[in-house]
């Protein structure tokens, strides 16, 4: 990518995003931190990231933790990564609590602009905190009862699609005051969304360890659980709106019926193995990106 | 644990939670700080997040990091959050371990933003030092568990390792450019 000359917009809006990465990374404060070409005050560095102090912190002891690789946001990330980032939150955390006259920490992940999310590159925060610091002072608010009852029951739906498949996540009610009868086609303020697509379970053995084994999840993160897999499957396929819409009407019926008899038994239709890939669309991450973005470095 | 009401729901429901399993809760708080705000706990209870194995710290963040996506959908949210208060003093407010997944949009009224504070190098280094003093190497560490801090133990004095001042100041000039950086926005 030659760069005699200056980049004009018309440039940016032609360039590809792989060339857009390029040259945000060039511009980017954080991938310059971790080339060692802007210094920084470690506090653990590997392979996969680094943590540093927050120069302008929040409280003594701030800690960034950072990957190494150039991503915008979480969803973004592999989850060999996410696994070593939070491992070492953890373990900073918990230095943070032994070293400092301190009483508590906050693990703060901010994707997007709109979240507070100030730096093209990902990164979150591990804050130490007291009593009466004012951070993180925002009150929350009470919501309208009928409000927060669609709300609860529109999510138990969602969400019970969306596990439903899983027989390692063996569903139980969510809770025993769930109406009966579901209101026809009073879907609350939410779009259903592209997520309820899960008509296609995936096959139990793929899922069978069951809560004993952390195994999982844990070590070397080799492959997705099968929840993941549902849901990129399920965003994946956008367009199929009808499907979805079936499924629903399913679910009100099966919830009708016995939550139980939700973990469900092994299906017939096999899964494939999705494409590895962020669980957001190409255009999602676009648009998170340029809310941030602005000048491009 | 019955007095841990997140252990107690199998006994005592609450018309709070969207999802439970024998992994996970699902919560949608009915004090929230926008609508679409989730609480998730690992089933397992854990009092904070030391308490818990770096299996089920995975799970817990593979989860949240998929709710946010989720609530991020569902929502039409224009970014999410995603915040461990971790002990009382940071708004801990059950004794469980617990991740707050928040869809955010731009005009939410919502301000998490803290008030970025001066810290000379000195400052920092010294902060470095004492986090590093109980920090054990991190492959080492990824094989076990931390030895947990309780947060309400007394925290003995910090042991500040305040070497080499003189360097520091050296360090000044560097960590000003960072500074002149970091106002870029």
């Amino acid at each position: 990518m030659a760069e005699e000359r200056e980049l004009t917009e018309e440039d940016l809006k032609n360039m590809s995003p792989e060339e857009l990465l390029e040259l945000q990374k060039k511009n980017c404060i954080f991938c310059r931190i971790i080339s060692g070409e802007i210094p920084s005050t470690e506090v653990y560095s590997d392979d996969e990231l680094l943590c540093i102090l927050d120069i302008n912190p929040a409280a003594k002891g701030h800690v960034l933790v950072i990957p190494k690789q150039h991503y915008q946001i979480l969803p973004q990330i592999p989850k060999e990564a996410i696994a070593k980032m939070f491992a070492a939150a953890q373990h900073i955390s918990n230095a943070q609590l032994k070293s400092l006259p301190i009483e508590g920490t906050t693990i703060f992940v901010a994707n997007g602009a709109a979240a507070g999310q100030r730096s093209p590159h990902f990164l979150f925060h591990v804050i130490p905190r007291n009593r009466g610091d004012g951070l993180f002072s925002q009150e929350p608010k009470e919501f309208p009862e009928q409000q927060h009852r669609e709300l609860v029951r529109g999510l138990s739906i969602q969400f019970g699609k969306l596990f439903k498949a899983v027989p390692s996540l063996a569903v139980s009610p969510p809770h025993s005051s769930s109406p009966p009868a579901v209101v026809s086609s009073s879907e609350p303020k939410m779009k259903p969304a592209e997520l309820a697509e899960s008509a296609m379970p995936v096959e139990p053995s793929e899922s069978s360890k069951p809560s004993e084994s952390p195994e999982t999840g844990g070590k070397e993160v080799e492959e997705e659980s099968p929840l993941e897999r549902d849901i990129e499957e399920a965003e994946q396929e956008e367009d199929e709106k009808e499907e979805m819409e079936e499924a629903e009407e399913e679910i009100k019926s099966e919830s009708v019926r016995q939550p139980q008899q939700q973990h469900s038994k092994p299906q017939h239709s096999q899964q494939q193995q999705p494409a590895r890939k962020s669980s957001l669309t190409r255009s999602q991450l676009d648009d998170i990106a340029n809310l941030f973005t602005g000048g491009r470095g | 644990m019955t007095d841990c009401p997140i252990c107690a729901l199998a006994e005592k429901p609450s018309d709070e939670v969207v999802f439970s399993s024998d992994r996970m809760i699902i919560t949608a708080p009915k004090k929230g700080l926008a609508l679409g705000h989730l609480q998730l706990f690992p089933r397992k209870h854990a009092t904070i997040l030391e308490h818990l194995s770096k299996e089920e710290l995975f799970e817990l963040f593979s989860t949240a990091n998929l709710l946010s996506s989720a609530v991020f959908q569902l929502f039409q949210a224009q970014g999410t959050n995603i915040i461990v208060q971790n002990g009382i003093a940071a708004g801990q407010a059950i004794a469980h371990t617990s991740v707050h997944i928040l869809p955010r949009k731009q005009d939410d009224g919502l301000d998490l933003q803290w008030e970025m504070k001066q810290s000379p190098a000195a400052e920092l280094e010294e902060a470095a030092s004492a986090i590093k003093s109980q920090l054990i190497p991190l492959d080492m560490a990824l094989q076990q568990k931390p030895e947990p801090a309780t947060i309400d133990e007394k925290r003995p004095e910090p042991q500040a390792i305040a070497h080499g001042k003189d360097e520091k100041t050296g360090k000044e000039k560097v960590n000003y450019m960072l500074k002149q950086l970091h106002r870029v926005p």
